[in-house]
């Protein structure tokens, strides 16, 4: 978006009037009930309160200056802290992301002996960090600050804010952001987050009292909860851009970072040749054609929406490339190979919800590949090693993308049947000293099967992914491991150990006891904080089912088997079945823990 | 069909294709070559590591790099990556990299690759001069070489790079060696460690090379319980004797010349204007006592300024002056302790500024082989008895604390004549303890309500330290997850700071268990060591390269009382567990009366370093105190 935005900067000629707004801040004039303030009565224990951020994207009067080029317009931003703990120090030294010449101005206040004292930020204090070359971070050390002070910036820029936060990891008292609607810069905005705002109007957006935003596990993403609002160009001088999708779609297909990646294709003559060679059923064809591009172009961990360069034929040639590159390389390989194959657009995760609503070309950061075949379809991502052509990678999984097409633009459900499924079986005998001794078998399936393909690639031996497995397995002893099908995408992972367990038996008095579902009881409810805000959101389905046949000594009996116990979630959603039974000497017990709904609210 | 050997079809025809094109030219570094020895563990192995240093003067060198690294397998990409970071006094310059496929052909040379130049800040620090080049050959078809050669050129030295044979775990090293080439008389020192291979001397016109050469080294493993591998492999450490850096001359050839050109960078740096010392007298008129005047002074600093790490030029070695930072009220290490030290000028108490290698499992310092080795700064107080030392980059901490930081180890004061080497403060097994007493209230329904009160001293007072400074909701995450027991509610918790040269935190938790005890008809089983567990256990490993290392002692003495419900009995004792090793000492017992049982621990472990061949009766001492410590017991109702 920074080079739309510098073609912005020379199609804007004219200024439009003044925002009637009356800015709730006024640089410098800090109150003695602020310096004087202890504590943050909504949250006491916050080390730190946003008194007040305020940002305003306005016209200014255009002044004609041959030797200083001005805009008519800017963005003013104003920033006020209260610092109550020594904890909340760290909000008086922080980064801004800026350019070479963004204006600074700041000053802490303090209350010495009943009287305000001011210090001024000097430049000694301002540091601009060339990230990279065109990439600044302002870094400020405010300084003389104490407990109890006031810390107060303003920045004068050209270029706004794409993204505004109306909460941080501390309470925000009151945020207002305005962003004046001129005639030929248009922004479209989007609202994200839990916390409502005070006030929404078409430029003037304002919150009040914002709780402090703390991470809860299992979020899809922490950019989907905070309260903010993202802004989109809409005008860039008389161009559109992102008015509708279909609009989007179109603007898609003529970049040449996207759009040329779907034509010009010769480089991949040779392959389309020996594909079509083999002669295989149309299915099989289409898994020849995700294998053969994973194993010739390696993908280099950067997710993008577009490719890195114009020519596919140079990564192809490379052997390496972006998201966009591989995915688009298959695009074209299936296109040659008269698959029904076409781009799909989405927002992964880690960036966010894709808004139903609200149309939005910055919102789309990855691109995967649309296979119908027959009454089957197929989303593809090539990108991954261990994936198999029917499973879309983690990450992908956030509810909806985009069919990128010339004409029409319609909404894909991104979603997966797959499951994470484990089958974990133990077949063990006790032995006189309570020592068992058997097989332990793990066959992972799915999603289930890429976890385990990766996490075993990230060791450099068996032996060390042993070392690792058993690590948190008190007793366990493993004699003949044996790990099948790790390069066999196709055929389920298994794991297969002739296993010794140690003091997993307790013997009390003439009894002995035992918890039969050994290393896989659930131990941990991983949501442990009392109070749950955002939804729970697993990606994808989970099914898995430990079956552990025990065979007791001769000279003992059952007394006790545990409890049959079902517990099912609405619809079935999530359930946890728990059985178990005896014949003769022969202890079995089968859990099955399953998730089908990916999403559950709080 | 195999759709495999077609797709391997198809590579191999592309290959065969690419072999041909590229038929003249130099055919470099083919896997095959490798011996099997270094593909044993190793995600990649260095082919050719050559690292030649020509030291012209005491402020100028220039070291030249060629290496050579085969990438084996996914986890070794990042090391096909090359980062030099470099500042005002260093030049990285004459990079080249070349690519070569698994049979040694080139891949177009330097075709797709940039070195990129970035800001090298660190998490910590709010801005650095440091910057840092990368070049990512961004190849990923395994298995692969790549070879870069570049020139780093330093212009004004302090230290010399140390060259060690090893630069990660699993990687092995088939070719590695170091030249140092000098005039002859030009004086420098070296320090060989763990080296078999001793260096050799020749000489070379006016010139003379110091030379180390190591092949065919397999690789090594990060190991539980493990040193940093630097502390087992071959290194050689160089330092000079003369050198100047920044326009400051000096000598390293001892601790007391080092001290001197610290005192010459210091010099003029404490001075404090008239009203500031008037302020600071008055501070402590009327209070007698020494060391209640430097508490005095010491609280002052941790209200007045904050920690604030700005570096640029000789900012990594020269502190900023005391006037500034009594202005602007924030420093970093070496500016906030030589501010402390000119507070303490003020009253005419003597401190030394004092450097230091800080971490918990920093390596220690080579005493006899005097060279910058440090990475912090402290204060130290002589007194009567004892030392003091402060540490003066954060607000919180107690007066006179150290911590695991900069603990028990070798750190030099600066003094008028000079540096001199010391020890800082041990914590011992008196002083790091954990003392936990938990209440816990059984209902026959196998649920229970716990009362813990835990104390944290010495060093274990640095793991719950964070959270006397979290907010509400911080906190009582923090606390939720330290609390080992599977499941639980969290009811209410408070924690306490006692601010003593030894600190303690006391804690107290109140916590519901739905599940303490499980129900079995007329018994109830139940483990009665409620919450306290060894966190991280040592597991088997075969072929330890490692000495055993525990760096610090501790004492953990922990009482469960379990008050039974109404008709319930403890049906059998389990026996006493006494476990005595060379690493510590354990024990665990029950006591029982109609109504109560009373659980007992107490884990000693002694801090030292044991051989490798040590380790399994390392492991089996762990093993059985885990078993002990995981022990059930059943409860059963009267008929």
């Amino acid at each position: 978006m920074s080079k739309l935005f510098l073609l912005l900067l020379f199609f804007v000629l004219l200024n439009s009037a003044l925002s009637g707004q009356k800015a709730p801040i006024k640089y410098g004039d800090v109150s003695l009930e602020e310096l004087q303030m202890k504590s943050y009565p909504a949250d006491t224990s916050a080390p730190a309160v946003i008194l007040c951020d305020y940002g305003a994207f306005t016209s200014i009067p255009y002044r004609f200056d041959a030797f200083n080029p001005t805009y008519p317009f800017e963005f003013v931003r104003i920033r006020r802290i209260k610092i109550l703990k020594k904890e909340g120090y760290s909000w008086a030294n922080s980064g801004y992301p800026g350019s070479e010449n963004t204006r600074i101005k700041g000053i802490t206040f303090n209350l010495e002996n009943g009287k305000i004292v001011k210090t001024n930020l000097k430049n000694e204090s301002i540091f601009r960090d060339k990230i990279t070359n065109d990439r600044y971070v302002i870094r400020i050390a405010m300084p003389d600050v104490k407990v109890g002070s006031v810390i107060e910036l303003q920045f004068n820029s050209v270029s706004p804010v794409q993204v505004w936060k109306f909460q941080e990891d501390i309470p925000v008292k009151y945020s207002e952001i305005i962003m004046e609607d001129l005639p030929e810069v248009r922004f479209k905005n989007n609202f994200f987050g839990y916390e409502p705002l005070f006030l929404t109007s078409p430029n003037r957006w304002v919150a009040k009292e914002m709780p402090s935003f703390k991470e809860e596990p299992y979020l899809s993403s922490k950019e989907n909860f905070v309260s903010k609002l993202e802004f989109d160009l809409l005008n860039v001088g008389f161009q559109t851009v992102a008015t509708s999708w279909e609009n989007i779609s179109s603007l898609l297909i003529r970049d040449p970072y996207f759009g040329s990646g779907l034509t010009g294709s010769a480089f991949l003559n040779g392959l389309v040749q020996s594909i079509e060679d083999s002669k295989g059923t149309r299915e099989e064809m289409l898994r020849e054609a995700f294998e053969s591009i994973k194993s010739i172009v390696k993908w280099n961990e950067q997710q993008s929406l577009f490719t890195s360069t114009q020519s596919l034929g140079f990564v192809y040639k490379m052997k390496i490339g972006n998201s966009a590159d591989i995915n688009l390389i298959l695009l074209q390989l299936l296109t040659k190979l008269k698959f029904d194959a076409s781009p799909v657009a989405l927002s992964t995760r880690e960036n966010g919800f894709l808004s139903l609503s609200s149309p939005s070309i910055q919102k789309l950061n990855y691109v995967v590949v649309l296979v119908k075949l027959g009454d089957k379809s197929f989303l593809l991502d090539a990108t991954e090693q261990y994936i198999p052509y029917y499973l879309i990678p983690f990450r992908c999984l956030n509810y909806s993308g985009r069919l990128v097409d010339e004409k029409i633009s319609s909404l894909i459900t991104v979603g997966t049947t797959y499951k994470e499924k484990e089958f974990t079986t133990y077949q063990l005998k006790i032995h006189a000293d309570n020592r068992l001794e058997g097989k332990l078998y793990i066959k992972c399936v799915d999603y289930s099967a890429l976890n385990f393909r990766k996490k075993y690639h990230t060791f450099n031996s068996l032996e060390e992914y042993l070392d690792d497995f058993k690590k948190d397995k008190q007793g366990l002893l493993i004699n003949e491991p044996k790990i099948e099908n790790i390069d066999s995408l196709y055929l389920p992972a298994l794991e297969d150990y002739s296993v010794t367990i140690n003091d997993q038996v307790s013997e009390i008095g003439n009894e002995l006891y035992i918890l039969p579902m050994f290393y896989n009881q659930l131990m941990e409810n991983p949501f442990r904080m009392d109070v749950r805000k955002y939804p729970v959101d697993y990606g994808y389905g989970i099914e898995k089912t430990i079956t552990s046949v025990i065979e007791i000594p001769e000279n003992y009996e059952v007394s006790e088997l545990p409890a049959t116990v079902k517990i099912s979630l609405q619809d079935n959603d999530a359930s946890l079945a728990y059985i178990a039974g005896k014949s003769g000497h022969t202890v079995s017990v089968k859990s099955v823990f399953s998730i089908k709904k990916t999403m559950f609210f709080a | 069909m195999n759709y495999f050997l077609r797709t391997f079809l198809v590579i191999a025809i592309f290959l065969y294709i690419s072999i041909i094109s590229s038929e003249a030219a130099e055919i470099k570094y083919k896997a095959s070559d490798i011996p099997a020895d270094l593909l044993k563990d190793a995600k990649a192995v260095v082919r050719k590591s050559e690292t030649v240093i020509e030291i012209s003067d005491i402020d100028k060198m220039v070291m030249k790099v060629t290496y050579a690294i085969t990438i084996l397998n996914e986890n070794g990409i990042r090391n096909s990556v090359l980062t030099q970071f470099y500042d005002k006094f260093t030049t990285v310059r004459k990079i080249r990299s070349d690519l070569y496929d698994q049979y040694g052909v080139p891949i177009k040379n330097g075709l797709n690759v940039e070195v990129k130049d970035y800001s090298a800040n660190v998490g910590y620090s709010l801005y650095e001069d440091n910057r840092v080049k990368v070049l990512d050959p961004k190849y990923r078809t395994l298995p692969f070489t790549v070879e870069y050669t570049y020139e780093i050129a330093f212009n004004g030295l302090l230290y010399y790079p140390a060259w060690s044979v090893y630069d990660d775990y699993n990687v092995s090293v088939e070719n590695s060696s170091l030249n140092i080439v000098t005039s002859k008389g030009f004086k420098f020192r070296y320090l060989e460690k763990n080296i078999i291979n001793r260096g050799v001397m020749k000489s070379a016109g006016d010139k003379i090379i110091y030379a180390w050469n190591y092949e065919n080294m397999p690789a090594v493993k990060n190991e539980p319980f493990g040193k940093p591998f630097m502390e087992y492999t071959p290194v050689v450490y160089s330092a000079p004797s003369d050198f100047e850096i920044g326009g400051y001359k000096g000598n390293l050839d001892s601790w007391t010349n080092f001290g001197k050109w610290l005192n010459l960078l210091g010099e003029g740096r404490n001075v404090l204007d008239k009203e500031t010392n008037e302020k600071i007298k008055n501070l402590v008129s009327g209070i007698s006592d020494e060391n209640e005047k430097i508490k005095v002074l010491y609280d002052y600093l941790q209200n007045k300024v904050r920690y604030v790490l700005v570096k640029v030029g000789m900012g990594g070695w020269q502190s900023i002056d005391a006037e500034t930072v009594n202005r602007v009220a924030y420093g970093d290490c070496k500016a906030l302790s030589n501010y402390m030290k000119s507070l303490l000028d003020i009253i005419g108490i003597t401190s030394y500024y004092t450097l230091v290698r800080a971490g918990e499992s920093a390596p220690m310092i080579n005493a006899d082989f005097p060279s910058n080795q440090f990475n912090h700064v402290i204060l130290c107080i002589p007194q009567l008895n004892d030392t003091l030392w402060l540490e003066c980059t954060s607000q919180d901490i107690p007066y006179g604390y150290l911590g695991a930081f900069t603990d028990d180890r070798k750190a030099l004061i600066t003094t008028k004549e000079g540096g001199v080497l010391v020890s800082t403060r041990k914590y011992g097994m008196k002083d790091n303890r954990q003392l936990r007493k938990s209440v816990v209230d059984l209902s026959a329904d196998g649920s229970a309500i716990a009362a813990v009160k835990t104390e944290y001293s010495g060093v274990l007072y640095d793991k719950i330290y964070p959270v006397l400074h979290m907010d509400a909701v911080d906190s009582r995450k923090f606390i939720q997850e330290h609390i080992l027991i599977p499941s639980f509610n969290l009811v209410s918790f408070s924690n306490e700071e006692e601010k003593s040269i030894i600190p303690v935190i006391r804690e107290n938790l109140n916590l519901k268990l739905s599940n303490y005890g499980t129900v079995m008809g007329s018994r109830i089983l139940l483990k009665p060591n409620l919450m306290t567990r060894v966190e991280k256990l040592p597991y088997r490993t075969k072929d330890r390269k490692s000495e055993i290392s525990i760096r610090r002692p501790y004492d953990e003495i922990d009482t469960v009382i379990i008050r039974l419900p109404s008709r319930y009995k403890l049906d059998k004792m389990p026996p006493k567990v006494t476990l005595t090793s060379k690493f510590g000492e354990y024990s665990a017992e029950l006591i029982s009366d109609n109504k109560t049982i009373g659980f007992i621990r107490r884990l000693k472990l002694f801090n030292g370093d044991y051989p490798v061949t040590d380790y399994p009766e390392f492991v089996d001492f762990f093993e059985k105190i885990s078993m002990s410590d995981e022990i059930k017991v059943a409860l059963i109702r009267d008929m």
